[in-house]
């Protein structure tokens, strides 16, 4: 579509209105401020994020870094085999059964598995 | 005058050179602003919005003239009106069926003075008067309108036309108190 001379006339009488009005009702000083306050509000935003995400940062690299228990995962994970039938029990009581508790590798497993122990005792108890 | 010293002090955060170049642009800027939005206050807060955005991306503008800028910082606004009116007053630009073409009467226009003219536009209803003022007043292309406001090109020649058309209807229901102004 052409722009029309209609159109070239409606644009020159309105850049002419835009340049003879006023169009500001406050100063650019003003405007200038608002927008310096605006600037501020939004850094102090992000910085506030940024604290935010340093802090979380740290506390997850510290809870990473804290010294991890000395058993094994692998051990917990073990199920125990019967020879004989060949079943699979997980339970924790049959899991601990082959520790050697007096390993100190194991020393924190009466703290974290207590049942561990009386299955281990109980184990104990019976063949001796 | 804005020069590429200035810029480049802008780009590095310096404030009294961003300040030079804020009250180089902001009088202009704020009539761009103006012919989309009514209501003073809030034209003027989408032109801290506009600027706010053009300070922030300024890095990845590459400084050719006084002119490069002033057409960069225009686009900002316009997107940022656009954004604004969508926003507030939920404007949704929708596809209209073909609008026959319009053809305004120069000689007409030629005898009202700016303000009527201004004021024949600002009664139109916001769709028609975005397109309207996008492709008469700015200069933009029915491309460059669809692209902008998510509509084809088809639907930014119905708009005009219809805006035109309504323009027309306006025009010859008045005429005659224009006339007599």
């Amino acid at each position: 579509m052409n722009r029309g001379n209609a159109d070239e006339i409606i644009r020159s009488k309105w850049v002419q209105w835009e340049s003879q009005t006023p169009v500001k009702d406050i100063s650019a000083q003003e405007l200038w401020n608002r927008l310096n306050n605006r600037s501020s509000y939004n850094y102090n935003r992000i910085f506030s994020l940024a604290t935010a995400a340093a802090i979380i940062s740290i506390i997850v690299t510290g809870i990473a870094l804290l010294p991890k228990s000395n058993v094994p995962d692998s051990y917990f994970a073990a199920p125990y085999i019967d020879t004989n039938s060949n079943e699979v029990d997980i339970t924790p009581e049959r899991m601990c059964i082959d520790v050697n508790i007096t390993d100190p590798m194991y020393s924190d497993v009466n703290n974290l598995y207590p049942a561990c122990m009386i299955a281990i005792s109980t184990e104990q108890q019976t063949n001796n | 005058m804005m020069n590429d010293s200035i810029f480049d002090r802008c780009k590095k955060g310096d404030r009294i050179a961003q300040k030079h170049l804020f009250e180089t642009y902001s009088n202009g800027m704020l009539l761009v602003c103006r012919r989309y939005i009514k209501n003073n206050r809030d034209a003027e807060e989408v032109l801290l919005n506009g600027f706010f955005k053009f300070f922030s991306t300024i890095a990845r503008f590459q400084y050719a003239n006084a002119d490069s800028v002033g057409g960069w910082l225009r686009k900002i606004m316009i997107n940022e009106c656009l954004m604004f009116l969508r926003q507030k007053k939920n404007i949704v630009f929708v596809e209209e069926r073909h609008a026959e073409n319009v053809s305004l009467n120069g000689e007409v226009f030629e005898k009202l003075n700016a303000e009527t003219i201004r004021e024949l536009i600002d009664s139109l209803p916001d769709g028609y008067r975005i397109v309207f003022t996008l492709f008469v007043i700015e200069g933009y292309s029915h491309k460059e309108i669809a692209t902008l406001l998510g509509i084809s090109e088809g639907g930014s020649k119905s708009q005009l036309n219809r805006a035109k058309g309504l323009l027309q209807t306006k025009l010859e229901s008045k005429r005659p108190a224009y006339e007599q102004r």
